[in-house]
């Protein structure tokens, strides 16, 4: 009764597809079985019985629908890894697949028209209730109960008088969505609508993009939706609107029941007497979220040491119920962490003004094209590159790109561009021009000319590059007053490196200069790869980890000297963290090789022992150990052990210069 | 489709059929060079059966352009539709957008 | 003019299902498998709003809906995805692909006519 279609009118499609399903479902179970479990193929089983409990349930076949959700539910909970797949479990889940059939065909074969059979019925009983002993204690359903469970809609039938405000977001056009048909629909469900347009945000002609959105409405209505219906309306757009949502308290009926017997009083204009306002963005203090994140880092330290203990006890119970804690730790941390990510595009739009004003200055021409403005980072980090960029942003403009006249073949209009965009778990900023570039001779005699480097030292060209980025270093023959005085880059770069960041520079003499920023995602917590040199735990960030590797005794032979091995065919680089570290020599013991990525290159750390994946909160060490090198920060252990974060970015340097650059092209 | 003519200085513009958003990138990009021309805008909507909220910010965005310049903007023939579309956004053509400069 | 709506489901129970709930409704219909038969429909006629199945075989979903944004016609079509799969990562790639509205099997009648007609006005 669901629609007009019948059941008999789609037994045979029903049939058929229940059947592929059913297949499909045994197949994925056995695979399980063969293979182990991995998602896709649970996700299939999964699948299967969702989608014939599905259809089922559009058509009321309520014996199909009662024992496939119990299946279902149970399948749920293995798929969240709330439940961990055994032969056991899969060998019941086959049973159910073979019930579940039955059932279809059951259905199928009367029209759904006569109540299941006494065999079918025991087989679900029997069935639902070896399936409820597997469920995690709390979660059982009951075979009975569960005909209540298609939710009616109880349409609240007091009306309420509410206000509302939206801004619809810029885009929600270009995504198909029409404000005004969110509107009508709003009207048509309430008794009374007033909206008013505004339209202040709309500019002149001139200006206008013809398909962005730039409508603000004040809205009051009357309507019987409550307040879950009415931001419902809107729910396809409200990550992209801006909405707020009041109710005008109506003081009608308290008035007439302390009254008298009067009782016929509704139509009367409602009395406001106060309004609850209910904004939907909150504005939070950065202090009270950063706080909350400072509790979840040393609730995650705390929850290490109990899982640590817990796998000391060996009881397997209280492992099980400290992982789903460990897990749900996770998710709330990632919660709040998402709750500072903000997008950097606003930041970028800044730029526009810098640019334009400074070009008009100088007297150049250039265009600023602004890419990846919804790249997300965190709060902190965006406050704090800013500055940075803003100098960046000058540099270009002012050394980069030339006059309009001296611009040779390139278009007389120079282009600078910002580009954001996520890379193994860090944030990259570009900033590119189409200037005159670097000169590398230029650069090195100037270096020499200010004693930032000897004579005759040899350097990698990125070594040059980076000399602008040198303290007293400047390029300009004469001083300008937009980008300084040389000290601005070297600002920049200790700005960037005390943000676990590293800046790249690339560039071609006449076709532009591009600074490659790498920054870390967020700065309190990081996912580890936990490893022991000697008698010190190591922490690896562990999206720069690629892989490791165990080293044979005769491939230990073929290391030349701890400086680099051939993995399958490419060089990589080595860096003995133990040599490093002044560790304690225990030769015998260091057998692995982490291999890492960074900045589109792999380069391994020689280490002792393996420990794997480990969440870590980082604590920044205190300014006395600001000398030391490789070593970004420290964290606890559950065990109350300190373990370094290694600096894998300044280790990576320091194997480039150790090894006086390995040759690029065969490593990569 | 729209018809535009600038003939003495007169803007003339008539869409016909839908004002939506399929068509108003077409229409802003003829639209913008005419306007510093023309002294005076007229927008005749008696042959719209359509519009909606792309539509009506381009008017409102002409209209704009045109009081910016101090120069005459008006719009005619509102007919069933457009005027449904207007009472759903609260928005009057005489009264609203005053007190904005 | 009733408004024509295109489901795109592998799936004959829920095309059927989906299809005579529009219809009920005084909408007009346009089934496809496939996102591949789809987009050769979607040439063919004017659509107003597209209701697609995520997992499908031939082209899915996701591919249908990134390739039918392309085609100037379609640009402004709203699509709603109607779907069991839930996985946060979907939904992001759906995101990226420009579909928002996704709503989830099996479907309630009352709330899918709803969104359509929050699409269609």
């Amino acid at each position: 009764m669901n629609s007009i279609l019948q059941f008999s009118d789609i037994a045979k499609e029903f049939h058929a597809e229940s059947l592929e399903l059913l297949e499909a479902m045994e197949n994925s179970l056995v695979f399980i079985r063969e293979n182990g479990m991995d998602d896709e193929s649970i996700n299939a089983v999964f699948r299967a019985a969702h989608t014939i409990k599905g259809a089922a349930g559009m058509y009321k076949i309520d014996f199909v629908v009662e024992f496939t959700h119990i299946a279902e539910n149970l399948l749920d909970h293995i798929r969240n890894g709330k439940l961990s797949m055994n032969d056991e479990l899969s060998e019941l889940l086959l049973e159910c697949k073979d019930h579940m059939q039955g059932l279809v065909e059951f259905a199928v074969l009367t029209c759904n028209a006569e109540a299941p059979t006494q065999t079918l019925c025991e087989m679900t009983k029997h069935l639902g209730e070896r399936l409820n002993q597997n469920m995690p204690v709390g979660t059982e359903l009951s075979v009975d109960k569960l005909s209540e469970s298609s939710k009616t809609l109880v349409t609240d039938t007091h009306e309420r008088a509410w206000v509302m405000q939206i801004r619809f977001g810029t885009n929600v056009m270009e995504q198909g969505f029409e404000p005004a048909s969110f509107l009508a629909y709003l009207r048509k469900n309430s008794t009374t609508f007033d909206a008013k347009v505004d339209v202040a945000g709309i500019p002149p002609i001139n200006e206008l993009n013809a398909t962005q959105c730039y409508l603000k409405f004040d809205i009051a209505f009357t309507t019987n939706l409550n307040k879950d219906d009415i931001l419902d309306v809107f729910e396809f757009i409200r990550d992209d609107c801006v909405i707020t949502l009041e109710e005008l308290k109506v003081q009608t009926q308290a008035v007439v029941i302390q009254g008298s017997n009067n009782k016929e009083e509704p139509k009367k204009a409602p009395i406001i007497t106060q309004a609850q306002p209910s904004a939907y963005t909150i504005r939070v203090d950065a202090e009270k979220i950063d706080h909350l994140i400072n509790l979840i880092g040393e609730m995650v330290i705390a929850n290490a040491n109990v899982v640590q203990q817990s796998i000391d006890i060996k009881n397997s119970e209280l492992v099980e119920s400290v992982s789903i804690v460990s897990r749900m730790l996770e998710e709330i941390r990632e919660g709040a962490m998402q709750i500072r990510m903000v997008q950097i595009g606003e930041t970028f739009n800044k730029f526009k003004r810098i640019v334009m004003d400074l070009s008009k200055k100088l007297g150049k021409e250039i265009d600023l094209v602004i890419k990846g403005g919804e790249t997300e980072l965190d709060k902190t980090v965006v406050e704090k590159i800013t500055d940075p960029l803003v100098h960046i942003v000058r540099n270009a403009i002012d050394h980069g790109i030339e006059m309009p006249d001296d611009r040779g073949d390139k278009p007389h209009k120079g282009t600078l561009t910002l580009n954001a965009y996520h890379d193994a778990g860090t944030v990259v900023i570009e900033i590119s021009d189409d200037g005159k570039g670097l000169d590398e001779e230029v650069l090195y005699k100037k270096a020499v000319e200010k004693g930032l480097i000897e004579e005759g030292a040899a350097l990698s060209q990125q070594e040059i590059f980076k000399l602008i980025l040198a303290p007293g270093f400047s390029t300009a023959p004469a001083v300008t007053d937009l980008s300084g005085r040389g000290v601005g880059m070297d600002v920049v770069k200790r700005n960037i490196e005390a943000l676990r960041g590293d800046i790249e520079i690339k560039s071609k003499k006449g076709e532009g200069t591009s600074l490659i920023i790498r920054l870390p995602l967020t700065l309190a917590i990081i996912d580890g790869f936990l490893v022991k040199v000697g008698e010190t735990f190591y922490v690896v960030p562990l999206d720069m980890v690629v892989e490791c590797i165990e080293i044979s005794d005769e491939e230990k032979a073929q290391m030349h000297g701890n400086n680099y091995i051939n993995l399958r065919g490419s060089i990589l680089p080595l860096l003995n963290i133990g040599s490093f570290f002044d560790e304690q020599k225990n030769e015998d013991a260091r057998s692995n090789i982490v291999v890492v990525h960074y900045a589109g290159r792999r380069y391994g750390f020689i280490v002792d022992e393996l420990f794997g994946e480990f969440q870590t909160v980082i604590k920044p060490l205190g300014k006395i150990f600001h000398a030391l090198k490789g070593i970004s920060g420290a964290t606890i252990l559950g065990s109350g052990t300190v373990a370094l974060i290694l600096d894998v970015p300044m280790l990576i340097n320091f194997i480039l210069t150790l090894k006086g650059g390995i040759d690029e092209s065969k490593s990569a | 489709m729209v018809s535009i003519a600038l003939n003495d200085n007169v803007l003339h513009i008539k869409p016909e059929g839908e004002l939506s958003i399929y068509q108003v990138e077409s229409i802003l990009l003829q639209l913008v060079p005419l306007v510093s021309k023309a002294n005076v805008c007229v927008v005749n909507l008696s042959s719209i059966d359509k519009i909606d909220t792309a539509g009506f910010q381009l008017l409102v965005s002409l209209r704009k352009g045109f009081e910016m310049m101090q120069k005459p903007f008006e719009i005619t023939g509102i007919a069933n539709s457009t005027h449904n579309f207007m009472q759903l956004f609260g928005f009057d053509w005489d009264t609203q957008m005053k007190g904005e400069e | 003019m009733p408004k024509k709506i295109l489901i795109v489901d592998d799936s004959t129970v829920m095309r059927m299902t989906v299809s005579s709930v529009l219809k009920e409704s005084g909408y007009e219909v346009v089934e496809a498998e496939n996102g591949q038969v789809a987009l050769e429909k979607a040439v063919q006629t004017t659509i107003d709003l597209i209701i697609c199945d995520v997992n499908m075989p031939v082209m899915d979903g996701l591919t249908f809906a990134r390739q039918i944004k392309m085609e100037p016609d379609y640009r402004f079509v709203p699509i709603i995805m109607l779907t069991t799969v839930t996985g946060q990562s979907e939904m992001e790639a759906g995101k990226a692909a420009g579909v928002k509205a996704w709503m989830v099997k099996p479907f309630d009648k009352v709330k899918l006519l709803g969104a359509v007609s929050k699409l269609l006005g």
